[in-house]
């Protein structure tokens, strides 16, 4: 098993103001491992970003214990905290930038008056304070890291929403953190820029063992990177898992919900429905959701049904995605034959691991 | 050009040298002016971060130091300038040794100006994003690193400006102060112009305060601009 890095266990937090209060994170329990990227979805208000800040404590917990890099962080002294919070960089939404500051400057920020380890003709270790000159390769080297080396005597203002949070990353990477934690990070930007950035997270995953915590309201956004994902709602972790699996077996509702958004799969069976071959459905032929995850796929599905128990498969919409390496279809088909042969036909998919939806019943419900 | 001056401002060239003069006047009220700007600066950034990193939700929280500082800046807000002269009379006689004179002056005028400027640098650095003070927080900074990092870095064009507006404000209470023997251009204006009923000295005073205003207001306006990016 991996080490584990990051580990919340049982994390309160109630804000109360006035008389009334709100309790946004509800004892949660949650264990990031070294080299995960972790996504943490739910919509705003469900707790997310409060959960994430108590991890460096930018929210004390009301109860609970926050173990960070073998750290009991609530038993920190306040300088101590400070150290510990250097090892866990963080990005935010609205980027955070100084606008005061140019771009160079901004990601040299967090290095200024720090102290780095040297050593003397005779080998010996001492710490002294970075140089200047230091700090400014660093901020080169970072700063061709997330590709604005060229935009290093600019200021904030002068850069789109993707060079800004370039340079937000850039500057959460310069105390060469173990962990970074994403708040919301792509959530302003446009969806092209959104997935060069979180390739740029993916690669710093790769290529520095950063562990990542990444919280957003857009499944696709965890699709695209994470390896695990937790959903939240109402101060709550309801589901959680691989990635993969979450995406085969969601067990909540709101995780379905979430993980329809990405296929848009409601406009493709709102347009479905709208065609004759639907509309003109006669029993017991049927509109069905396939949907599968692996190894499933590696069978010849539809010719399986067919050549198996005789019954054919139209397919009206298809998406097919590949998740860490492995695809996740789903399907909107109408499967056709006698009812006995549909039947077996059902039998045999859920053999497989295909989840089966029946939509024209759903239909039914909607219309009442 | 001299004849033509002499001919609107009768009653400045006599008094324009030597003493209660005209350019006594001036370096009085500069003194003045100078001196309040720069102690009342230094208590005012001192004060307004206090109250920044007191108040609920700043990086020091601490509700009953937030209280009295709020509350002592609100009551000097509250008293008249005119009556603060009077007050602290008692005051300046013992800090100073004399009550009347710029030097007197001094005391009320500090006292008067730095809650006025505390609670406009408070404001001015509550403009700064509490986002990047947050990121800050984040990379391990230290509040004392934040506040001079941070909210006086982010801050300093609002600081500019808030600076330019409270100097004005001290040209215009160092003119009140001369009511009570404090010297400078208001008293020219009011001991000399019109209790003699020589309407050219008040001019030439108001004039002189103006130029001071405007050259305050112009170097103020420069740096505001070359801050902005």
């Amino acid at each position: 098993m991996a080490e584990p890095v990051i580990t919340l266990d049982k994390v309160d937090v109630n804000f109360s103001e006035k008389n009334k209060s709100v309790h946004a994170v509800d004892h949660v329990d949650l264990t990031v491992e070294r080299g995960d990227i972790y996504g943490i979805v739910g919509y705003s208000g469900a707790g997310k970003s409060t959960l994430v800040r108590t991890i460096n404590l930018l929210q004390r917990p009301t109860s609970g214990k926050v173990t960070v890099l073998g750290q009991d962080m609530l038993k920190l002294s306040a300088a101590d905290l400070r150290g510990e919070r250097r090892r866990i960089g963080m990005i935010f939404q609205h980027f955070n930038l100084m606008n005061s500051l140019t771009i160079a400057a901004n990601v040299a920020f967090p290095l200024k008056g720090t102290l780095v380890k040297d050593h003397d003709q005779d080998g010996k270790v001492f710490s002294r304070k970075i140089t200047k000159q230091e700090i400014a390769k660093k901020v080169n080297d970072l700063l061709d890291l997330v590709g604005l080396r060229e935009r290093a005597t600019a200021y904030p203002t002068e850069l789109s929403g993707g060079q800004k949070q370039r340079v937000g990353i850039a500057r959460a990477l310069a105390s060469d953190p173990e962990i970074l934690i994403s708040d919301e990070a792509t959530s302003a930007l446009d969806p092209k820029t959104t997935s060069s950035i979180l390739a740029l997270l993916a690669s710093l995953n790769q290529r520095l063992g950063l562990t990542i915590v990444l919280i957003t309201h857009e499944m696709e956004a965890v699709k695209q990177i994470c390896n695990k994902v937790a959903v939240m709602d109402d101060g709550r972790i309801i589901e959680r898992g691989d990635l993969l699996h979450i995406f085969a077996e969601p067990q909540q509702q709101l995780t379905k919900d979430f993980i329809d958004t990405t296929i848009q799969i409601d406009e493709a069976i709102a347009a479905v429905r709208d065609q004759p071959a639907v509309r003109n459905l006669t029993a017991p032929d049927e509109l069905v959701r396939l949907t599968y995850v692996g190894a499933s796929t590696d069978q010849p599905l539809v010719a399986t049904l067919f050549k198996e128990y005789n019954v054919t498969a139209n397919i009206l919409f298809g998406d097919i995605q590949i998740l860490q390496g492995t695809p996740f279809g789903n399907l909107l088909v109408v499967l056709s034959g006698t009812a006995d042969a549909l039947a077996q036909a059902f039998n045999y998919l859920k053999r497989s691991d295909v989840t089966v939806q029946h939509l024209a019943a759903m239909a039914k419900e909607d219309a009442k | 050009m001299m004849d033509l001056f002499n001919k609107f401002f009768p009653h400045v060239g006599p008094i324009w040298t030597g003493d209660g003069g005209v350019t006594e006047a001036i370096g009085q009220t500069l003194y003045m002016t100078l001196w309040t700007t720069v102690i009342a600066f230094f208590f005012g950034i001192l004060i307004g971060i206090v109250l920044v990193l007191t108040d609920e939700h700043g990086l020091l929280e601490n509700h009953p130091t937030y209280w009295v500082v709020d509350k002592l800046v609100n009551i000097f807000r509250a008293i008249p300038f005119i009556i603060l002269l009077a007050v602290l009379s008692p005051v300046t006689r013992l800090i100073v040794g004399t009550g009347i004179g710029p030097r007197a002056a001094l005391v009320p005028l500090i006292l008067g100006t730095t809650p006025f400027f505390a609670r406009q640098v408070q404001n001015a650095l509550l403009t700064v994003d509490p986002g990047v003070i947050e990121a800050a927080e984040a990379m391990g900074l230290s509040p004392l690193a934040i506040v001079f990092r941070v909210y006086l870095r982010e801050g300093l064009g609002e600081l500019v400006r808030v600076g330019v507006l409270t100097i004005i404000s001290i040209i215009g209470l160092t003119a009140m102060a001369g009511a009570v023997g404090g010297g400078g251009l208001g008293n020219l204006a009011i001991a000399v112009g019109y209790q003699r009923f020589e309407n050219d000295v008040i001019w030439i005073a108001m004039i002189f305060i103006l130029i001071l205003v405007f050259i305050v207001q112009f170097v103020g306006d420069l740096i505001a601009r070359r801050l902005q990016h």
